[in-house]
């Protein structure tokens, strides 16, 4: 349930989840009325989310805030606490408040996912090559084929999915993430999973995308090395003085689309720019961080480019577009349904072939 | 209308409307700045990127310690202040939109306003609301920004014999009766917000006698543009039934006509109607007929409309009954029971998709997405109908929906609705 009047369902359900129009997901809006924030008429949704749980038996409920419920403190986290105990379904409350970035919020809900589902340690057993996927959201790898791509990547390579947050999850699956022996981390999103996982169950991680063949069977070798010795790796590639390739987006995913060009096609001088802030203490070296548009704005009209692959909406912030090749690299998070239908394919031999085919 | 609140809410991709940005976009030669947190604004501005209209838009984005210093009310002017600065036609209205947390921090809009007016004298400026907090109240945004949109006439010396249509954001089709009728009843001119291009031109409305009253959130617009501009007004909601339709020409007749003797036959109208009801029906046959909310304004009098002419209405998808067509909701109760009435937004309606008639058609998006029909007459809001002519054009999209099946994600995507 998503605690508002409905403007910020709409864009969970009209701009931020391609998979909703065939969906038949549980997930509400709580109708939020202004007498009833201004008196703090909790019980009153309480009861609706009564009636629904008891109709419709999910596996668990969850209650998000808005902005609304942060400025009149509702206690979501306590309305979860009542719902669990009239419903006997287990329920987590998320203080989520629309003032941050997605990446965030969906960090959020996987950690309070594991503290209510995942085993104790000591009922966890890890087994053979099982890896979990973390950060797979449909805001980043969008609703074509790259979610199964990617799985399928990493299957063909000898692994077995244990779990994959959050495209084609199963909940028993979910729940049982930690006899996974490593997490592969695909987003930003899932780093925080990952560091809980890995403080909680001692389970390693390593960073990137099979975004083709060459990043795909460097990362199985990484996961393998990783389940040896426990030791954390990121894919990416060294560091160069110049640039002359701009990719602005999700931070995991461009790194690993630098790998791609710079170690499979032998381009160089890449500059990766992140959206959303970037997962620091992560890669070797930081990525630009754009904070703004005004920020977008000033690196792509810079004149050190001469490609820029960045989601279509970025290309009207270039000043002289006839000068710039733009390579269209649609992000759900940022133009959502206007540009969702043309996202690229980007897993293995996929990339070469759909995305990018320039030298 | 007051939206049903008694249960969770199920958002489907059908949902929504034109939403406050396409709406107050009407307005010519108008600029918006939302003032939201980015949560908020992203649908609008995506919303609005969809229909072309990202150019008249701009955000202020405010955060946390914005909203609890109270320092957000400052903002406004220095954002405006830039905002005028930067934009290379100075627009002639700046609509400031603010969101439900507006509602809670109790904002001083006039004192804004007045250091708003003062620092610059050329531009009107209005606050709006894109509050859907508000929806069970008597001032929703779609009636709040009607307010706002007809807020900006001015007062104007003497009255013409000229009718504006208001509440309706699509232009009525020229091929209705309507405008031979009104031009029978000695009325000159009749006015539409979409038809002009310059906000000097729009104040042309100010000078309008009467405003009809095409869609029910600007009841309240026309209230106001009463005690105001002294601009009486009439109801004339768009409706599918010929007594309906009938007793529409009537009332308007009694209140328009200048003169006791108005020369409009409008049989033919109604006769060219039965006929291509006759058609409808015979293309339709036995298919099952859903019908929801967000196609017409009454789907229980719509529903009754298509009984009564014989087709098999299997399906209702209303979110409540409003008092204007409770006789007709009575009617379908009592006598067609087997209808289904269902609320679009119920908590158990992910559980029904998939359970209708393949060979449904859909009146609306709503009941298209519900029932997954293929065969889809997408109206919304009864967009451009109104009397006989409204009939056709209702019977037309059935005869389509049966003859060409459609992609729903596409038809949706193409309207571009709106939360």
């Amino acid at each position: 349930m998503i605690h508002d009047a409905s403007g910020c369902t709409g864009n969970y359900t009209g701009y931020d989840e391609p998979r909703w129009y065939d969906s038949h997901s549980l997930v509400y809006c709580s109708g939020l009325r202004e007498m009833d924030a201004i008196l703090g008429n909790d019980e009153k949704f309480i009861q609706k989310i009564e009636n629904a749980a008891n109709d419709l038996k999910p596996n668990f409920l969850c209650f998000l805030g808005s902005p609304v419920p942060m400025v009149i403190g509702t206690d979501l986290e306590g309305i979860a606490a009542e719902l669990e105990e009239r419903t006997g379904i287990p329920s987590m409350g998320l203080a989520t408040t629309g003032l941050h970035y997605y990446d965030k919020g969906v960090s959020d809900a996987y950690i309070a996912f594991a503290k209510k589902f995942f085993p104790l340690p000591q009922a966890v057993r890890p087994s053979g090559d099982r890896i979990n996927i973390l950060g797979l959201t449909p805001l980043d790898f969008s609703n074509n084929s790259n979610a199964d791509d990617l799985i399928g990547e990493m299957e063909k390579r000898g692994f077995t999915i244990q779990a994959d947050f959050s495209m084609v999850s199963d909940f028993h699956k979910a729940c049982q993430a930690p006899s996974a022996s490593v997490n592969l981390v695909v987003s930003k999103s899932g780093l925080g999973l990952a560091e809980y996982m890995k403080k909680r169950y001692q389970i390693p991680y390593v960073v990137g995308v099979p975004a083709g063949e060459l990043a795909a069977d460097r990362l199985a070798v990484m996961l393998k090395e990783t389940m040896a010795d426990k030791r954390e790796r990121v894919l990416e590639t060294a560091a160069e003085e110049t640039s002359q390739v701009l990719i602005i987006g999700e931070e995991v995913l461009i790194r690993s689309l630098a790998f791609h060009f710079r170690e499979e096609r032998g381009i160089g001088g890449i500059q990766t720019a992140v959206l959303f802030g970037g997962t620091q203490g992560v890669y070797r070296q930081d990525s630009l961080a754009l904070n703004s548009e005004s920020d977008i704005r000033k690196l792509v009209n810079s004149g050190r480019y001469h490609t820029i692959i960045a989601d279509p909406l970025i290309r009207q912030l270039i000043r002289e577009k006839e000068r710039v090749r733009f390579i269209e690299l649609p992000h759900v998070a940022v133009s959502s349904k206007i540009c969702w239908d043309h996202a690229p394919q980007l897993m293995g031999e996929r990339l070469s072939g759909s995305l990018f085919g320039f030298q | 209308m007051k939206t049903d609140c008694n249960t969770l809410h199920y958002t489907s991709p059908a949902h929504g409307g034109w939403g406050v940005v396409r709406l107050a976009m009407l307005v010519p030669e108008s600029y918006q700045l939302f003032v939201c947190p980015f949560a908020c604004g992203r649908h609008g501005a995506l919303g609005a990127i969809g229909h072309g209209l990202k150019d008249r838009l701009s955000y202020l984005y405010i955060d946390e310690s914005d909203i609890v210093s109270g320092g957000y009310e400052d903002l406004i002017p220095e954002a405006v202040a830039e905002l005028l600065e930067t934009l290379e036609k100075k627009p002639k209205v700046l609509m400031i939109f603010v969101s439900c947390l507006d509602d809670l921090l109790g904002t001083d809009h006039e004192s804004i306003l007045a250091v708003l007016r003062e620092q610059h004298e050329d531009v009107r400026f209005t606050f709006c609301h894109m509050n859907p907090i508000t929806l069970d109240t008597d001032n929703p945004p779609p009636v709040n920004v009607r307010r706002k949109m007809y807020g900006l006439l001015e007062p104007s010396e003497g009255k013409k014999r000229q009718v504006n249509l208001i509440g309706n954001p699509v232009q009525i089709r020229p091929e209705s009766e309507l405008f031979g009728f009104l031009q029978a009843l000695g009325i000159e001119r009749v006015n539409h917000i979409a038809q002009f291009e310059t906000f000097e031109a729009y104040q042309q409305m100010a000078a309008a006698q009467w405003n009809l009253v095409i869609a029910p959130p600007a009841v309240k617009t026309a209230m106001d543009m009463k005690e105001r501009l002294n601009i009486d007004f009439e109801l004339a909601i768009t409706n599918y039934r010929e007594e309906d339709i009938l007793s529409t020409y009537e009332r308007l007749k009694k209140k328009l006509a200048d003169k006791e003797d108005v020369r409009f036959d409008l049989e033919p109208y109604q006769r060219r109607a039965r006929e291509v009801v006759r058609e409808a029906r015979e293309a339709v046959r036995d298919r099952p007929v859903f019908i929801d909310y967000t196609a017409v304004i009454f789907p229980f009098a719509a529903a009754r409309a298509l009984c009564e002419a014989g087709f098999h209405v299997a399906g209702i998808f209303a979110r409540t009954i409003g008092a204007q067509e409770k006789e007709h909701a009575d009617w379908i109760y009592e006598h067609m029971p087997q209808i289904q009435i269902m609320n679009p937004i119920a908590h158990d309606i992910p559980g029904k998709i998939g359970t209708f008639p393949e060979d449904s058609i859909a009146i609306g998006f709503e009941a298209a997405y519900v029932t997954r029909s293929r065969h889809v007459y997408g109206l919304v809001n009864n967009e451009g109908n109104f009397g006989f002519d409204g009939l056709v054009r209702l019977m037309q999209g059935i005869v389509h929906a049966v003859q060409v099946e459609e992609d729903l994600e596409t038809l949706i995507k193409n309207y571009g609705l709106v939360i």
